[in-house]
């Protein structure tokens, strides 16, 4: 083993300073500062200056600060030139003052060294005098510190503030010209409001606020608010075109479209079997959703099912109901019947678990085809379908053996007067809030939905329902049933449905079923469908001349009777006339006299003379004669009556005493007259 | 020292009286063994020491890496704010502050001096604002001067300010609070300690802000013009 000697040297190696690099570090800076000498610039003149009447008695003084090389140790204020306080800051309240007084502030800067700058400028300011207080000055403008505005469906409240009291005149209308109304608010507030009634829902009202303040300085303010609509309340249209039809899986499958109501949200399929489901709370639900279709896979063979789709809306309202019915019939040789159905058909049944005995298909009776499908000696698999009532209305199947069988309630006799009172004409169709038409011959725009309504005391209370059913006016198969239903007010039983589309006469069935599922009554009747404007304008010109006719009848009347009045009388005054002229021919047409009147001889004159020749001539032309000496004859002569003169003048004698009387001549007295306004005329 | 310690392994010692920062086994090499070991060893080097020019520093030998982190930075010059004026006099108000940074684990000592005495000098003329004086031998909680005279003081604050600059809220050298703007003190060309860690604040140091304040008086009639104190504040590793 080697042998060596280790030497152990033990260092200890201090830290400082030895092995402590950069051991200290200093920092070297300079302090500094300046010192003047004796100060003699003075401060900047102070700049925006303000002076504002918070009272009566109390103007609140504001400037800019001032600079200086030194320092500004304040400020000096001067009121009317005279000198009343010094202050560190650059505001000063002004207190003590007279009311309604004005005066003037200026205002000026010092330093240490008592440098002081010159004066601002004067700012005058005149405290306030009445009641109230005012901002901004001596003549200050009100300013709004807010204006609210409550709505309701028919009310609202505007409601301001103001900086300062107020008066104030709130205006409002349908415009801007607010020709509604105005309101004044004569007392000074702060805040104030306005509450407004009686206005129309969901609509815009333009205002405008004044306020003025008891300086007379005003501020408008113009806005609008719009109430609040009115809760809908209106359900949507009924879908149409709502089948029930059968399966080959013996399903029922329900089709159907949707109304086009802009709230249309879905729809709810109630089902029964009992009857048709009245509200969407009767039977069971079925389907609720917005598609347009459903297939109804529980169903029981030889069930009737009874279907309502209510139509909802986003607010909640449903439609009244539309209605379809099927029945899924077991193979029985033909269980079903229909009577004046046009189509029945069974190929292909296909039904399972029902029951079929005697095979033989399907039947139908007045039907046009009879055919024997697999079902006819089978068991338990055959099926049948039957169609319905006459009439044209419908059901048909498809190889599946179902039956779809149409509204069809049998009616009950009943001698209630009420029912019996109850007719097409009660029944009210409308669009788009137009009365519409009662009863047949009706026409219906295509393009808008239908109402149909019928006044609630026209009919009796056992009343349930009433079901109304509408055939395609071009496809009879085609039927679509829906119900009237009386809302919470109880005024009438109504349904909406969508539009129709197809243009054409419908004809509808109406039935009233009371409690009992029975029906009252059955109603037929038509309406015509139009699609086209032109249709539309036709029958808006028509309605608008018979519009015409109706409104105006009275005056129509006065108009048109007045005149022909008028004419008659005119008539019966021409008539009258040409009967006297003829009474004057025959008075003065002496004729058939066979003696001639020796007037001379009567009046013992010359004129009398004249007369005579003057009649003479006159009987020869057959024309009147219309002398003063007829009158003058006629006067001293005792003439015959109309009717009678001629005969009567026959029995008078020209040789009679003048004074003698005959009884023709104690009528002429008529005569006599006339004979008198001639010659007053004449003259 | 020399010993026939044989020590397995190097470290850093410390006690009430000294502080070992590295400490070395230095001892004859060779191959040695007994019955139970064998061992071929070494010994360490004397230190040769650093060498630097302009473009290099050299830290050559045996643990010449082994150093103490220091760093002082933040201090900058100071205007007095605002000026004061000679005749009516006034008070002038600025400070710095610094940061004191070092991984020494006995701590840091901070340190500050004036270049001059009295420290703020007139740049131009011979004019001197005198150094503040305190009352007593403690710095004065509040700067206080003379209607006739025109001092120049300091006052630190921070998380390791000595205990001549702590106060109790009414005096200095007492208590433990650190009131600000208080314990006004006259700088010296001798260095004043104002500062002391006791441990390691690497890497994030400790601050002290150092305020400084002029007042004239109004009756001190001070030369006008620009004085200017020239100071230097000393980051020791302890």
């Amino acid at each position: 083993m080697r042998r060596f000697t280790t030497l152990i040297t033990l260092v200890l190696l201090i830290a400082h300073p030895l092995f402590i690099v950069d051991a200290q570090q200093g920092n070297q800076f300079e302090i500094g500062v300046f010192v003047q000498g004796p100060d003699t610039t003075a401060p900047s003149v102070p700049t925006g200056l303000t002076a504002n009447a918070v009272s009566q008695t109390q103007i609140d003084l504001s400037w800019t600060a001032s600079t200086d090389n030194v320092a500004v140790t304040g400020y000096n204020i001067f009121r009317d030139a005279g000198f009343i306080a010094s202050t560190t800051g650059t505001s000063f309240s002004d207190t003590g003052l007279t009311a309604a007084t004005t005066y003037a502030y200026t205002v000026s800067a010092f330093d240490a060294a008592d440098n002081e700058s010159a004066r601002s400028a004067t700012t005058s300011e005149t405290t306030q005098s009445g009641s109230g207080s005012s901002s901004g000055g001596s003549n200050p403008t009100p300013q709004f510190t807010g204006i609210t505005e409550t709505v309701s469906t028919s009310t609202a409240t505007v409601a301001w503030g103001t900086d300062i009291p107020t008066t104030a005149v709130f205006r409002w209308g349908l415009t801007t010209s607010y020709e509604i109304g105005s309101i004044v608010k004569s007392t000074l507030e702060t805040s104030d409001s306005v509450d407004l009634t009686g206005l129309s829902d969901d609509t815009t009202y333009y205002y405008e606020l004044t306020v003025t303040s008891d300086q007379g300085q005003n501020n408008v303010a113009t806005d609008q608010f719009t109430t609040d609509a009115l809760p809908d309340t209106t359900p949507p249209a009924n879908p149409v075109d709502f089948f029930a039809t059968s399966t080959p899986s013996d399903d029922i499958q329900l089709t159907w479209t949707n109304p086009p109501d802009p709230d249309f949200q879905e729809v709810r399929i109630m089902r029964s079997t009992i009857f048709y489901p009245v509200d969407i709370f009767d039977g069971s639900l079925e389907y609720e959703g917005s598609a347009q279709s459903h297939l109804d896979t529980d169903v029981v063979l030889d069930t009737q099912y009874y279907y309502t789709l209510f139509a909802r809306d986003t607010t909640g309202n449903y439609s009244s109901g539309a209605i379809a019915t099927a029945i899924v019939t077991s193979s029985s040789g033909g269980s079903s019947s229909s009577s004046g159905g046009s189509t029945t058909s069974s190929s292909g049944s296909t039904s399972s678990g029902g029951t079929t005995s005697g095979g033989g298909g399907t039947t139908s009776s007045g039907g046009s085809t009879t055919s024997s499908g697999t079902s006819g000696s089978s068991t338990g698999t055959g099926s049948t379908t039957s169609s319905t009532t006459g009439g044209g209305t419908t059901s048909s199947t498809s190889g599946g053996g179902t039956t779809t069988p149409t509204i069809d309630i049998p009616i009950i006799p009943t001698d209630d007067p009420i029912i019996d009172d109850i007719d097409i004409p009660d029944f009210d169709f409308g669009q788009d809030g137009d009365g519409g038409g009662d009863g047949d011959g009706i026409i219906i725009d295509a393009s808008k939905n239908l109402t149909i309504s019928v006044d609630y005391d026209d009919l009796p209370e056992v009343l349930k329902t009433i079901t109304v059913t509408i055939q395609h006016p071009t496809d009879p198969e085609k039927t679509f049933s829906f119900l009237l239903r009386t809302g919470l007010d109880q005024t009438n039983y109504s349904a909406t449905i969508a539009p129709l589309k197809d243009p054409g006469e419908y004809a509808f069935t109406i039935t009233i079923v009371d409690f009992k599922n029975q029906g009252l009554k059955k109603l037929d009747g038509t309406f015509l469908v139009v699609d086209t404007s032109q249709t539309t304008v036709n029958q808006t010109r028509e309605n608008s001349f018979l519009g015409f006719i109706t409104s105006n009848f009275w005056l129509l009347l006065v108009f048109l009777i007045i005149p022909l009045l008028l004419l008659l009388l005119l008539l019966l005054l021409l008539k009258r006339r040409k009967e006297e002229q003829k009474d004057e021919d025959l008075y003065v047409v002496v004729e058939g006299w066979d003696e001639k009147i020796d007037a001379a001889a009567l009046l013992g004159n010359e004129k009398g003379a004249q007369a005579n020749a003057a009649i003479i001539a006159g009987a020869t032309k057959k024309k009147p004669i219309i002398t003063p000496y007829v009158c003058l004859l006629d006067t001293e002569l005792t003439a015959a009556p109309k009717q009678t003169k001629k005969k009567s003048a026959k029995k008078t004698h020209p040789n009679d005493s003048p004074g003698r009387k005959t009884t023709a001549a104690k009528k002429s007295s008529k005569t006599k007259t006339k004979s008198t306004k001639h010659k007053t005329k004449k003259s | 020292m020399l010993g026939g310690v044989t020590l397995a392994s190097a470290q850093v010692m410390q006690s009430s009286n000294y502080q070992i920062q590295s400490d070395s086994v230095n001892m004859g090499g060779g191959f040695a063994s007994s019955s139970s070991y064998t061992i071929e060893d070494t010994v360490g080097e004397i230190a040769t020491g650093p060498s630097d020019s302009a473009s290099y520093q050299l830290r050559a030998g045996y643990q010449q890496m082994q150093e103490t982190y220091l760093a002082l930075g933040g201090a900058a010059d100071v205007t007095l704010t605002p000026n004061l004026g000679g005749v009516t006099g006034g008070t002038a108000n600025g400070s710095t502050t610094v940061t004191a940074i070092t991984d020494s684990l006995a701590g840091y000592s901070l340190t500050i001096t004036s270049s001059s005495s009295p420290a703020m000098q007139h740049t131009e003329t011979a004019d001197t604002i005198a150094d503040y004086t305190p009352a007593g031998a403690d710095p004065d909680f509040a700067f206080t001067i003379g209607t006739g005279e025109a001092e120049f003081g300091f006052s630190p604050e921070g998380a390791d300010i000595v205990g001549r600059y702590q106060d109790n809220g009414a005096a200095c050298n007492t208590g433990s609070s650190d009131a600000n703007d208080s314990c006004w003190d006259a700088l010296s060309t001798s260095a004043t300690t104002i500062a002391q860690g006791t441990g390691s604040n690497h890497p994030l140091g400790t601050d002290t802000t150092l305020e400084f304040r002029a007042g004239i008086g109004s009756n001190a009639n001070v030369l006008e013009g620009t004085y200017v104190a020239t100071t230097t504040v000393t980051l020791l590793a302890l």
